[in-house]
């Protein structure tokens, strides 16, 4: 018999593969018991990797009975150590945890143990016991077992705040091939119903208020990406069609690791760089909440994202006739698009030029990044970067200058905060925000005088 | 004219209301703790009014959401000259009836931001590494040592999440605490000398190794991980504890 800890470190070990460690959405709470869900989402700790640990994330088995090449839990697997947890023992376990502030919550996943329905059966006691033993209020996300039964689904999706379904690869063929149990079908079949039961659900609470939420922080999926050769214009129209046809909060990209050894994967020499994976989020950011559409980032002729430059800044270097932009007229949807203008600057400068008119100098403040900004933009028509917007030096001026490679790429500021935080989209000001709304009344912290 | 408060935050309020009152133009406000030194100016003792506190943070919510809240965070970094920052930051809010901290353009309104950003961050900081040790049934204490007097933006937000427990939250920077039971929250002064809380029992192992395993071996980095968990912090977090002893890597 394995103790606790012993499953502990196996399930762990078998499910840190896994991307979104996101904990955000979610404003469940209740007196009777304990945690609550926080809007933006609280990372507790940041691994030896640099990963935010938000959740505990594990399995609820790895004893899986599929044979996916890219999974270290396949089945075929005689290296790896195996474990079940009890749904007590995982309850208890993610309480304690809780309670002494180490996490927001649950992430659970799990192989496939026996079947679908039993594996899915197994994660919902461990829901049930949490959420109606324990009184616990927290977080938790789930990731759905394709294949079981879509009633399962329903159940569990009363218990946790958000689940996903991995679409596994981006596309068909590589499906096929890798994950030959897994069909398209069964991955897309319970993101459509959880799509459709969100929706009753929200109907059905118009008419009686106190029925219970389904899945309130809504679905996410994960995909590998550079287990096949799959490009980055199908990733992300894939990605595109996630989140318009099943209201996809997140898409995850998860750069392969090598874990096993199939002639159609690829070595364990060459990895996939962590900074396609990075790009990858840089353009799914770009689609999200700076109004790109996928074929605007990559098309037909450069089917694959520039390793070298973030995907704004190859944009831009590919549309020169329409920089430099004029801060002082320009509208939101322009500056936008201007390299090294963000969503909160773009806004600041709307609100500051109402008082004055800008200069170059104000720019900074207001939060723009003058590094690849200068190129672009001019203020009262001053053009203040090192070459002009024209100049062949162009893309060369752009280029950061660390080296490249695997290690470079997280040394910096060019890290989106997403990234970095696991939660979505927040800035340090927004979760300065964030902890405002915590404040009680300002004149009743008299309790300090 | 020099105003001088008592050192809460209603009091540098009722400060700012005196000071448009008088339409004083040439107006500096401090906490009684720093003034001995400028003795040279004129000065005039504020009586700390809450209704008038409150009118001033009513008229700066109209100017924007949220706007009172971030000059309290600003103030709580009790750095001195502060209130003169506010002040400034007011005047012009009031002027242009705008949002305040939108002027970023104005080197005191920048400096002011940014102070309210360090102290908000530090707080977020506080929510995330804030680490219980168990005393007994519902009983729970924790330490930190943040660098700014944070509890006051922290306490709601555990009492929020645990408000069966009864906790404690040593701020050993400081000397506060905040005391929490379901009845309610508060924050109270403490000595200096306090016994250490004990971090060895099995779920405190049990975090470290799962801490420990969750790392992706061949993507370390270790100065990625620094640069969100700033080692000034680490002293008080279960995970880093006893991070020199000798520890087996498994694959
Ligand atoms: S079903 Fe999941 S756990 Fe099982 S082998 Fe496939 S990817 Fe791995």
């Amino acid at each position: 018999m394995l103790t606790v800890e012993q499953k502990l470190i196996i399930l762990g070990n078998a499910a840190k593969y896994d991307a979104s460690c996101s904990s955000s959405g979610s404003g469940r709470a209740g007196k009777d018991g304990f945690g609550n869900g926080h809007m933006a989402g609280i990372c507790h700790t940041w691994a030896a990797d640099g990963r935010c640990i938000s959740l505990l994330k594990v399995l609820m088995s790895n004893a899986c009975i599929y044979d996916c090449a890219y999974c270290i839990n396949r089945c075929s697997n005689s290296e790896t150590p195996r474990a079940t947890f009890r749904p007590e023992e995982l309850a208890q376990l993610t309480a304690e945890f809780y309670k002494r502030n180490y996490i927001e919550g649950l992430f659970l996943s799990s192989g496939v143990v026996k079947t679908p329905d039993y594996t899915m059966e197994l994660m919902i006691k461990t829901l049930q016991i949490l959420r109606y033993e324990y009184r616990f209020y927290g977080y938790i996300h789930v990731k759905v077992i394709p294949g079981a039964d879509p009633r399962l689904v329903d159940v569990i999706g009363m218990l946790a705040d958000r689940l996903s379904v991995n679409i596994e690869l981006p596309s068909n063929n590589s499906l096929k091939l890798l994950a030959p149990q897994k069909e398209r079908a069964g991955i897309i079949a319970p993101m459509e119903h959880i799509k459709l039961a969100k929706k009753q659900n929200l109907e059905d609470r118009k008419k009686y208020r106190s029925s219970p939420l389904f899945a309130p922080a809504g679905q996410t999926t994960q995909m590998i990406v550079g287990a096949t050769p799959d490009t980055d214009l199908s990733i992300l129209r894939l990605s595109k069609g996630m989140y318009r046809k099943f209201d996809m909060k997140r898409v995850y990209f998860s750069a392969y690791m090598p874990v096993g050894k199939h002639p159609a994967l690829p070595s364990a020499e060459k990895p996939t760089p962590l900074l396609r994976e990075h790009r990858l989020y840089q353009a799914d950011w770009l689609m999200r909440f700076y109004r790109f559409d996928a074929e605007e980032i990559v098309d037909e002729k450069s089917p694959n994202l520039d390793i070298e430059l973030d995907p704004k800044c190859s944009w831009a270097l590919r549309h020169l006739e329409m920089f430099p932009v004029e801060v002082n007229t320009a509208d939101y949807e322009l500056l936008l698009r201007v390299p090294g203008v963000g969503v909160k600057s773009a806004q600041r400068i709307l609100a500051a030029r109402k008082t004055r008119r800008l200069e170059a100098e104000d720019l900074r403040k207001l939060g723009v990044v003058m590094k690849r900004a200068q190129y672009f933009l001019t203020a009262k028509g001053r053009f203040v970067g090192k070459v002009k917007t024209d100049s062949p030096y162009l893309r060369q001026s752009l280029l950061e200058r660390r080296p490249m490679g695997q290690l470079s790429l997280f040394d910096g500021s060019a890290l989106p905060d997403m990234y970095a935080k696991g939660y979505e989209g927040l800035h340090i000001s927004d979760s300065t925000a964030a902890v405002m709304n915590m404040l009680p009344a300002i004149s009743a912290i008299k309790t300090e005088i | 004219m020099l105003y001088i408060y008592d050192g809460s935050f209603d009091g540098v309020m009722t400060a700012v209301f005196e000071i448009f009152d008088f339409k004083d133009k040439s107006a500096m406000i401090q906490p009684e703790t720093q003034s001995e030194n400028m003795s040279f100016y004129e000065r005039h003792r504020v009586i700390t009014d809450f209704r008038r506190s409150f009118r001033v943070q009513a008229g700066l919510e109209k100017l924007g959401k949220g706007v009172p809240e971030r000059m309290y965070t600003a103030w709580l970094s009790h750095s001195e000259g502060i209130e003169d920052l506010m002040l400034a930051a007011i005047r012009l809010g009031f002027k242009y009836r705008v949002n305040p901290f939108t002027l970023l353009q104005d080197e005191r309104v920048h400096a002011l931001d940014g102070i309210a950003k360090k102290v908000g961050s530090e707080a977020h900081r506080m929510l995330q590494f804030v680490r219980f040790v168990k005393l007994g049934d519902e009983l729970y204490a924790a330490d930190i040592k943040p660098e700014y007097d944070v509890l006051p933006m922290i306490g709601n937000h555990f009492h929020k999440r645990f408000p069966q427990s009864r906790f404690m939250i040593r701020d050993l920077t400081h000397l506060r605490a905040i005391i929490s039971s379901p009845h309610g929250w508060e924050i109270t002064s403490i000595q200096s000398a306090q016994p250490p809380l004990p971090q060895n029992g099995e779920y405190e192992r049990m975090w470290k190794k799962y801490f420990e395993i969750i790392a992706i071996e061949q993507r370390r980095n270790l100065k990625l991980q620094q640069q969100f968990v700033p080692k000034k912090y680490r002293s008080f977090l279960t995970e880093f504890l006893g991070e020199d002893l000798p520890t087996k890597r498994k694959g």
